[in-house]
């Protein structure tokens, strides 16, 4: 009953890790990380060709890869317009129906627009993708986004980059309560622990990138978030003890009712 | 012919079709995404779409990303 | 005939669970932050009783965390009591000797015209089964006219498709009162003797319909006694779990009837005493912290002052169940079921305030809605 193998949409992932494959300090670097953490599920990004930085080209090395599928995003797209046509380009080299939609206008916060994003998601539906959009943990922004066909959605913990972990975690509860899809916590874990404490929440998937290529091991460090999330997940399976709240004791509330009645 | 390639102005002494292009630029087709005036080209036409004068091309390939 | 429940709502997972007398289990989901099915099933456990005034602490300080210090009011208006349905434990049923009587148009508008003046803001209009004389065309104009008065009509009547749901939603009608009476489909099947109610799944999916169709609320609930209620309430609370995942802006209301000395002198198998309703209530309460849970005036006085805020956030008020009740040439007419709390708005109310509770009438969300939206269509 207890099925670990994750659904999106049609697809099949063995590993609730996704991993981002940006900021590494080699490649060499990214795809050790990428081996290490047993993830199925890896993002990229489009850049312009520059035949003096052919070294910058991921897709020959990440297709050496078994098992590891690629997921575009749709990074640099300040609009609607801009993700539609970067997700068409990264669908052609991706060969994959994932789309990671990420519209974040400001470039040094790199939060989401909320809009851009719901109206970039309904035209991507539309193009037969898998449509995984980066949101603010908003959850009436969810549900409006599982209601116009996106496989999942993808609420941040904290700001891309920053590292402070599970900052949304009310809100991300609340999302994951609610929704028909899986919920994958993008942006902002640090560590192994907070991948952890997500999926014991009942985060379906986590998606970490800073964290892994910032380590100084990257390897190791995506090694000890793939044993994180699987953690995680497993005590989300076996149940975990209901935390408890302190009884206020106050006057009594049931003496009106009859013993005998 | 002349073209913008990636925003630069580039001049183009081939047979003027996608396929020409790309390899006069040294890109490895198979890693490469095209998109022509904003249309996005699939591979499987590179060798039989011509350019044609003053075209904005845009050739795309995988890079890191979160 | 019975077919099983689908995953969604069947509660067989945790019904032992509702048998626990580990009483460290049950005190410690009691106490929980995340309660589940798991520990709704633990609290609803006869030995759970033993820990009733800490369930009643819990529930109180959740309710009044939510709902704050007020308590939602609504009044039921009895359209019409033709009906030939089979329904063993109803006053109304078919085979019953009852005065049959339905409003008509002036009549209605009496009725409406005095509950205005009592300052109520939400009925629920009821009728039987579907009848020739209190059809969907029936309840579209009734419910056109009582929108004109107020703006959350609610109708507690038969199931119907979702094209008539809609019908009713574009009329002014805003929610829906479907009680499954039982989840347990061999009482049903014992109870319903005859009819469209017999049914089971008919009525189970009507709430889907009725959303569907545009209304914006739906009641579910159960008549407690008919079956074992601690399936009953399992049922309940992962039905209401279910349309809150699947319509997300709907509102879910949860009632607890059960069954009282009425006409027939229906007994009940599974006999629901108080402490035991309380009981559940509050453990409703602790697993469901914002759904409103509703008590009518089938309760005694006593039972309704207790539980107002402690779990219950919504009340019935002023209740007539006669066809006519309101109006003051009320014809005599046969009450489906006995009211126990006989007292009026104005003496309600100041028991309510008595206790720092606050009446709330008004519900002026609905002044700048447009007539119907419709969910997943």
């Amino acid at each position: 009953m207890m099925n670990n193998i994750l659904k999106v949409g049609d697809q099949e992932l063995g590993s609730r890790l996704f991993l981002g494959t940006g900021k590494f300090s080699s490649t060499q670097a990214m795809i050790e990380a990428v081996k290490a953490s047993g993830t199925e599920l890896v993002t990229v990004a489009l850049r312009r060709f520059n035949r003096n930085q052919a070294e910058d080209d991921l897709y020959g090395p990440l297709s050496e890869l078994k098992n590891v599928r690629l997921m575009p995003n749709t990074s640099g797209a300040m609009n609607t317009k801009e993700a539609v046509r970067a997700a068409m380009l990264g669908r052609e080299l991706s060969k994959s129906p994932f789309i990671k939609l990420e519209i974040h206008p400001n470039p040094h916060h790199l939060l989401p627009d909320a809009i851009e994003t719901y109206e970039a998601a309904i035209e991507l539906v539309k193009q037969g993708f898998l449509v995984l959009p980066y949101i603010p943990a908003d959850p009436v922004l969810a549900k409006r986004l599982e209601d116009v066909g996106c496989a999942a959605v993808m609420p941040l913990g904290a700001a891309i980059g920053t590292g402070k972990g599970l900052s949304t975690a009310n809100m991300i509860k609340i999302i994951i309560r609610d929704a028909n899809v899986p919920v994958v916590v993008d942006a902002g874990l640090r560590a192994p622990s907070e991948a952890a404490c997500a999926m014991e929440m009942g985060c379906d998937a986590v998606l970490v990138n800073s964290a892994i290529a910032a380590a100084d091991n990257p390897a190791a460090m995506g090694a000890a978030f793939k044993t994180g999330v699987e953690a995680g997940r497993m005590a989300y399976n076996a149940g975990l003890m209901p935390t408890s709240e302190v009884a206020v004791p106050s006057s009594p509330l049931t003496s009106f009712l009859s013993t005998n009645d | 012919m002349k073209l913008t390639v990636n925003g630069e102005p580039h001049e183009h002494q081939g047979s003027g079709n996608v396929d020409n292009l790309l390899n006069e630029l040294g890109a490895n087709q198979a890693h490469t995404a095209l998109m022509i005036n904003g249309s996005v080209v699939p591979s499987d036409a590179w060798k039989t779409t011509a350019l044609h004068e003053n075209d904005e091309v845009e050739m795309l390939v995988f890079v890191g990303g979160g | 005939m019975t077919k099983e429940l689908p995953d969604w709502l069947s509660p067989d997972r945790w019904l032992p669970m509702a048998e626990s007398e580990n009483t460290d289990a049950i005190r410690a989901a009691i106490l929980s932050g995340n309660p589940t099915e798991r520990e709704l099933a633990l609290m609803l456990s006869p030995a759970a009783a033993e820990f009733l005034e800490l369930m009643a602490q819990r529930a109180h300080a959740i309710t009044k965390r939510h709902f704050g210090q007020t308590i939602s009011l609504y009044t039921p208006l009895y359209l019409s009591n033709f009906c030939n349905g089979g329904c063993l434990y109803c006053g109304i049923a078919g085979d019953r000797r009852a005065i049959r009587s339905v409003l008509n148009e002036t009549q209605l508008q009496r009725e409406m015209e005095a509950i205005k003046a009592m300052n109520i803001e939400e009925v629920v209009l009821l009728t039987g089964e579907r009848m020739p004389e209190a059809d969907v065309p029936y309840l579209r104009d009734c419910i056109a006219i009582v929108a004109e008065y107020i703006h959350n009509v609610n109708i507690e009547v038969f199931p119907m498709s979702k094209i008539e749901y809609r019908e009713l939603a574009e009329a002014g009608c805003t929610g829906v009162s479907l009680y499954q009476e039982t989840y347990d489909q061999v009482p049903y099947e014992k109870m319903h003797r005859w009819g469209d109610k017999r049914d089971f799944f008919n009525r189970l999916d009507a709430p889907d319909r009725a959303l569907n169709g545009g209304l914006r609320s739906v009641g579910i609930g159960t008549l407690l006694g008919l079956a074992d209620p601690r399936f009953d309430i399992l049922c309940t609370y992962r039905h209401a779990k279910y349309l809150l995942k699947n319509y997300w802006k709907a509102g879910v209301s949860i009632s607890f009837p059960r069954i009282q000395p009425q006409l027939g002198g229906f007994e009940a198998d599974h006999p629901v005493d108080e402490r035991m309703l309380a009981q559940y209530i509050f453990a409703m309460r602790i697993c469901l912290p914002e759904t409103p849970l509703v008590l009518s005036t089938r309760e005694s006085q006593r039972v309704r002052d207790g539980l107002a805020g402690v779990g219950i956030s919504k009340m019935s008020v002023g209740s007539k169940t006669t066809v006519g009740g309101y109006g003051e040439e009320s014809e005599d007419s046969t009450e489906q079921f006995e009211i126990s709390d006989e007292r009026n708005i104005p003496e309600f109310c100041e028991m309510l305030r008595s206790k720092g509770l606050d009446p709330v009438f008004k519900n002026w969300d609905a002044t700048y809605r447009e007539p119907a939206q419709y969910q997943n269509t």
